[in-house]
């Protein structure tokens, strides 16, 4: 009896946010990574029966996930010298200003600020799957969708208090599960 | 009960600032319970910093309809 089983109907709900944040950080693309996203479910739809239960689902759909990165890569440089970019520098009206363009943008996001960032969406995905799946719905529409209160309590049949106890507890995990390494 | 009010409530009223969504009288109420209650005030100062790590984040979910649209394609994937 394998330890982990697959369950596909739940992959959607339960893991495509995780992977979407996981895959926005190494694609930069809503849409390409919105694809990769459903292309890993098929994916894995596909490759269930190898599926051996020694890795988490979630494990195991990164690691899909993973390889469809790398294709999507390998897909993209193989395009290359196809669309070349040509970059006039002898534009008779501004002569010298690519100069200026190349200056590096003190107020750009540095890389490593950028590396932080993605850490730090790691570990608040990772700390989002300890919540019960009502409260991280509810929360994650809150809060990162900033749907308002009414239309969250329309769409879930719960009072506005309801509402509020949810997003308390939901916010009490959240730094309780956050509070070692970012708070 | 005037402006003193319980943790239970200025609490509440920190969540809901959190979102934007507590109204001015809230507010004072909250602040006011702040100045003499050390644990409401730890309380606060966590949640201004969850949120602003949720900003800092900018973590993204998948639209919704997206969402439906992976699980209706799934669906009809299963049902082969």
């Amino acid at each position: 009896m394998p330890k982990h089983q697959l369950d596909p109907t739940t992959w959607v709900d339960a893991y495509s946010d995780y992977l979407y944040n996981y895959t926005i950080g190494k694609v930069n693309d809503h849409a390409v990574a919105q694809d990769l996203i459903s292309e890993t479910f098929f994916a894995g739809l596909k490759s269930a029966p190898n599926f051996k239960g020694e890795a988490s689902e979630r494990t195991w759909l990164i690691s899909i996930l993973k390889r469809k990165i790398i294709d999507h890569y390998r897909k993209k440089n193989s395009k290359k010298g196809k669309a070349e970019v040509h970059i006039n520098y002898r534009d008779e009206d501004n002569e010298g200003a690519w100069l200026e363009e190349r200056v590096s943008d003190p107020f750009d996001r540095t890389a490593e600020d950028t590396m932080e960032n993605e850490e730090l969406g790691e570990a608040i995905m990772k700390c989002l799957d300890t919540l019960n799946d009502k409260q991280a719905i509810i929360f994650k529409m809150k809060t990162i969708d900033n749907y308002d209160t009414e239309a969250i309590c329309n769409e879930f049949d719960i009072t506005a208090s309801n509402l509020w106890v949810i997003i308390h507890r939901a916010r009490t995990a959240m730094s309780k599960c956050l509070e070692n390494s970012w708070l | 009960m005037g402006l003193f009010v319980k943790c239970k409530e200025a609490n509440h009223s920190c969540d809901k600032n959190q979102y934007k969504e507590a109204s001015f009288m809230e507010l004072v109420k909250l602040n006011i319970h702040l100045i003499y209650c050390r644990v409401c005030r730890e309380y606060s100062a966590r949640n201004n910093k969850l949120t602003a790590l949720f900003k800092k984040s900018d973590i993204r979910t998948v639209p919704m309809d997206a969402k439906a649209a992976m699980k209706e394609r799934l669906r009809q994937e299963m049902a082969k």
